[in-house]
């Protein structure tokens, strides 16, 4: 007989004795399918959508449910089930020792034997799957008619879910050589989809706890690659993401190198590891290590997060290392009594899981003092943190990953960078030894470029006070700004066409213009926003804020809106888009050419702050009170916890009193980080709707140092008042402190 | 003729099969002995292709078994727990082994199956074991091939199954010169129709013999001395133990039959005879000499 005819006899032998695996299989995507589809077809009625749009929706339906994707990942949930299941049990002869013996005792080639196995697991879904889309189809065509992108999304569709499948599938089989019983297989299968994006996330998060200046949103290792080592990864991102020829081939070469692997595995697999929990004692042991020492990570990450004290780190290392050890111990042997065999890998790998712990808590590698000379840096930026209410990614329309823009650009002063980050180093330092003591932080972003060419990132949680003029310094520079400020490079015909202006309550307006004088905003604004420096944006709030986006940008979000367009029957042009996704700038009020240029083409920058549009301002005004009342030994009192009383009300309508009070005001929508703030006053707006001002009410505060001489009297005038009520508070306070030290004594 | 060469099976730290060298010849039932761990089913898993030897070779006719179809399409391997496929007739599985033994006899399988009461349809997993047993050895039969391993496949069996297929056997020695290999710690079974003996002791072989040289050179002596006579007087015997009840002394002794005579006349004891051993005695005897305490076990 000749090998051909042998294979296929013993692959139908096979296939027939798996039947409760392609009944199972079948019934789970007939449901999922063709009775799926029907339902959704069903739902789609000429009534709701009219004699037009029923065909094509139903067909848009059809093809969601049908192609490889997000739009209905149901399918390849199924799939993805069937892999594991079905992968461990067309092996699971291995792990009886009377099916081995039979097996290996038929005069049949391993190779043959394996390529029976193997391909009728494949075989079983792939007819199960064509038989239920086929069904699919055929309600598709009858409910929505045929179409042959219908036929391509479906072609398409069984492709790639059969790729993924076969992924998965591969890897739960090479589970299951490396075992010898069907709960490690389940075991080892979990493992191998889930190990090296947990060792990722294990990383990442030792990363961000204890070092304190690692700046998290540059891809690394355990952000990119690590996750991206697992099957079940790779159907996630091909199911989100779709499947790129790039990202088909790397599934295909997975699925030939895992194949190649497991068909060399099983070869070399001895008869005699049917019941044993891991088919080669060395991988056994490499696999041991490989899971105990990130256990001991994990437990003193948990235990860090619960107890930040180093000895509850320790503990949990500890802890995660013998648990961890003992249990793939027991499981190894299937014995409870040996528990604690093996025990001098179990302290080599706790004496590694504790270095880690103890070179990280302890910054062995000093990583967060790291501060390059001059001469070793190429080029380097920063990012202080002080503009996001604007929002500049390194992606314009897609904000949620890498870094921001700004720390691609170069930032010229050097030194004075150096000198910021030196002090971020000395304010990380008094943060950990709790003598850190300033009113405000930002998140500061360092990035050197070294010689070599390798790209280091630091992050400092820091107050700019003792460093701003080094800020200044670099947030003054041309390059720097129109790295932080993209706009400011576009051309200036493409800035001049999409530039808008936007007010205080997002109502935009195009400037009317010739060429030259929308030029001149441009230009004005370049020059202004060129020159603004961080101590300015202090005291500073924005009045106003000016679209400057490019024609690409522009375009993509108009497409966007375009699709949602016909997502939502409320759909409406909203510039706030725009605003969201980082495209407006601010003007300042110290603008002035500006404001003048733009004045020039019928915008009124800041109108709206005109006392004549504005019908009243409320004030109101916490007074600071001291609650906590101690006692000393000594029988004086003190007071500690600042805290805010009962708001008094204050409301100005004169004229003369709006214009004073619109001097200092800072509205909240649209502050800037730098901008500091009153404690104490919140300041509400009333506009004039005589005056056509659509908004009614603007929240905000006073700037620091702008409260108006009026509304400072005002307040003084309540605190004197508030004053006769503590003195009371203070007797009491005293006549308790009294009796306490009377208590005391007797 | 299937031949081992210093063949050694170690599980983790037990060695199973030790330096175990043996020669099965065709057309003779070789009987595998031993105690309960003594490597037999090890050495039969290794002649069948199932494990591989960490040392040594298997070979059928100077072709080695281990991945070799063609040397192990030549026999059919019955463990002592056979498998058969979930919810599969008797049926089914004449159509699985068909598809791997080019001489598969079917019409045999159907006439063995109608004598010995099982129904070709019937479900596997409702069979007793003894049923299940028998099966196996139908197929082993039918399966023609050169060889049939069996491991304890007796056992289970009842007395008129057993020499059911014991005649089965004899007769496909006789008439296509199959050579059965049969494992087995029941030394009883095997006495009728074992051909040659191979005795395993902890992993080591310990004699490969034809039974019939094997009850040849080993004799029991029953004697009474003459009065006055010391034990010492019996001289020139290669005695392997010796037990005395009142004035009769039972020798057990190695030696050809007429040397041992020629001894006991020349010591002129007042009464001899010599006792025909049983397999089981020889096994008895051979396992003591090694230090092995074998009646605590199989009597």
């Amino acid at each position: 007989m000749t090998s051909r005819h042998l294979y296929f006899k013993l692959l139908w032998e096979d296939v027939k004795r798996k039947s409760w695996a392609a009944a199972l299989e079948g019934l789970s995507l007939f449901f999922a399918m063709p009775v799926a589809l029907a339902m959704v077809l069903s739902n789609i009625t000429v009534e709701r959508f009219g004699e037009q749009l029923t065909q094509m929706e139903r067909q848009r339906a059809a093809i969601s449910m049908l192609k490889f994707g997000d739009s209905y990942p149901i399918v390849m949930l199924i799939l993805g089930v069937a892999a594991v299941v079905i992968g461990i049990s067309v092996f699971s002869y291995l792990h009886s020792r009377r099916q081995v013996d039979f097996y290996h005792s038929l005069p049949v080639k391993r190779e043959t034997q394996f390529a029976v196995h193997a391909s009728a697991g494949i075989l079983i879904t792939a007819a199960v799957y064509l038989l239920t889309l086929a069904m699919a189809l055929v309600v598709a065509v009858v409910g929505g008619g045929f179409s042959m992108g219908l036929l391509w999304a479906a072609a398409k569709g069984y492709l790639c879910h059969m790729l993924y499948y076969i992924l998965m599938y591969t890897v739960t089989v090479l589970a299951v050589m490396l075992t010898g019983t069907r709960i490690a297989s389940v075991l080892g299968t979990a493992v191998f989809l889930g190990y090296f994006p947990a060792l990722g996330g294990l990383v990442y998060a030792f990363c961000s706890m204890f070092l304190k200046t690692y700046y998290g949103r540059i891809p690394s290792i355990w952000t990119t690659v690590l996750p991206r080592i697992s099957p079940a990864d790779a159907m996630i991102q091909g199911i989100s993401e779709g499947v790129t020829p790039v990202r088909a081939a790397g599934a295909l070469a997975a699925i030939l190198l895992i194949g190649g692997l497991t068909l060399f595995l099983y070869k070399k697999r001895p008869s005699e590891a049917a019941g044993k929990t891991m088919t080669f004692a060395a991988a056994g042991h490499v696999i041991k290590v490989l899971m105990v020492i990130p256990f001991g990570l994990a437990g003193s990450l948990f235990f860090s997060a619960m107890n930040g004290g180093l000895g509850w780190s320790v503990f949990g290392t500890v802890v995660g290392v013998v648990v961890s050890h003992c249990v793939i111990e027991v499981i190894y042997h299937a014995d409870f009594k040996k528990l604690f065999c093996h025990e001098k890998t179990m302290a080599a790998c706790m004496a590694a899981a504790l270095a880690v712990v103890l070179g990280f808590r302890f910054d062995v590698l000093k990583y967060d003092s790291f501060l390059p000379s001059a001469e070793q840096i190429v080029s380097a930026s920063v990012d202080f943190d002080t503009d996001g209410w604007v929002t500049w990614e390194a992606n314009p329309l897609y904000y949620d990953r890498g870094a921001p823009r700004v720390l691609q650009g170069d930032a010229a002063g050097i030194e004075a960078l150096l000198s910021i980050a030196e002090e971020g180093i000395q304010q990380t330092r008094e943060r950990e030894q709790g003598i850190w003591n300033y009113q405000e932080s930002h998140y500061v972003v360092v990035r050197y470029t070294l010689k070599g060419g390798k790209k280091v990132y630091r992050a400092y949680q820091m107050a700019l006070e003792p460093v701003l003029d080094a800020a200044d310094e670099i947030y003054t520079e041309a390059g720097y700004k129109q790295a932080l400020y993209p706009g400011l490079t576009l051309p200036e015909e493409e800035a001049v066409s999409n530039m808008v202006y936007m007010d205080y309550a997002e109502n935009v307006r195009k400037p009317a213009g010739t060429q030259e004088e929308l030029a001149a905003v441009y230009q004005a604004y370049r020059e202004e926003i060129t020159a603004m420096s961080l101590s300015r944006m202090k005291t500073e709030a924005p009045i106003g804020k000016l679209l400057l986006i490019s024609d690409e940008n522009a375009q993509i979000l108009k497409v966007r809106e375009t699709r949602e367009e016909r997502q939502s029957a409320n759909w409406q042009p909203d510039y706030t888009r725009y605003w969201y996704e980082g495209f407006f700038y601010p003007i300042y009020p110290s603008f002035t050419r500006t404001i003048q240029a733009l004045s020039d083409c019928g915008i009124q920058a800041g109108d709206w702050m005109d006392p004549e549009n504005i019908e009243s301002i409320q004030v109101e005004y916490s007074q600071q009170v001291e609650r906590e009342v101690h006692v000393n030994a000594d029988g004086s009192v003190y007071y500690t916890q600042t805290s805010y009383g009962d708001p008094i009300v204050f409301n100005y309508k004169e004229p003369e009193e709006i214009r004073q009070l619109m001097e200092g005001f800072g509205a909240y929508n649209g502050k800037n980080q730098m901008q500091e703030m009153e404690n104490g006053y919140s300041v509400t707006i009333t506009m004039d709707s005589d005056k056509g001002e659509i908004q009614r009410i603007v929240a905000g505060g006073f700037l620091k140092g702008k409260v108006p001489e009026l509304v400072a009297a005002d307040a003084e005038a309540a605190d004197a008042q508030a004053a006769d009520t503590q003195t009371g508070n203070v007797g009491a306070a005293e006549e308790f402190a009294a009796d306490a030290v009377a208590t005391e004594n007797k | 003729m299937i031949k081992a060469e210093h063949i050694t099976k170690r599980f983790d730290d037990i060695t199973a099969v030790d330096q175990v060298t043996a020669e099965i010849r065709e057309g003779y039932v070789f009987g595998l002995i031993g105690t309960n761990g003594a490597g037999k089913s090890t050495f039969l898993r290794m002649a069948s292709g199932v494990l591989k030897p960490d040392e040594g070779t298997v070979t059928i006719d100077g072709q080695p078994v281990w991945e070799n179809p063609a040397v192990k399409s030549r026999f059919f391997y019955i463990s002592d727990d056979q498998y058969f496929f979930p919810n599969s007739t008797p049926q089914e599985m004449m159509q699985f082994y068909r598809n791997l033994y080019p001489a598969f006899d079917e019409k045999r399988f159907a006439h063995l199956l109608e004598s010995f009461g099982l129904k070709k349809d019937r479900k596997i997993h409702t069979f007793s074991k003894g049923m299940k047993k028998q099966l196996s050895v139908i197929c082993g039969i039918c399966a023609g091939t050169d060889y049939l391993f069996c491991d304890e496949t007796f056992d289970g069996l009842d007395p008129v199954m057993r020499q059911t297929v014991k005649s089965l056997f004899a007769n496909d020695m006789a008439e296509r010169n199959l050579t059965p290999v049969i494992a087995s710690h029941n030394l009883r079974e095997l006495e009728d129709i074992c051909d040659h003996v191979g005795l395993l002791h902890r992993g080591g072989i310990l004699l490969s013999r034809d039974l019939d040289d094997m009850k040849l050179n080993l004799h029991k002596i029953q004697c009474v001395l003459r009065p006055g006579m010391e034990e010492s007087a019996i001289v020139g015997l290669d005695v392997v133990k010796k037990e005395q009840t009142g004035s009769i002394y039972t020798l057990t002794v190695r030696g050809e039959e007429q040397q041992v005579r020629e001894c006991m006349e020349a010591c002129d004891p007042l009464f001899y005879e010599l006792i025909p051993l049983s397999l089981e005695e020889i096994f008895i005897s051979e396992t003591e000499v090694a230090g092995y305490d074998i009646k605590a076990l199989i009597l």
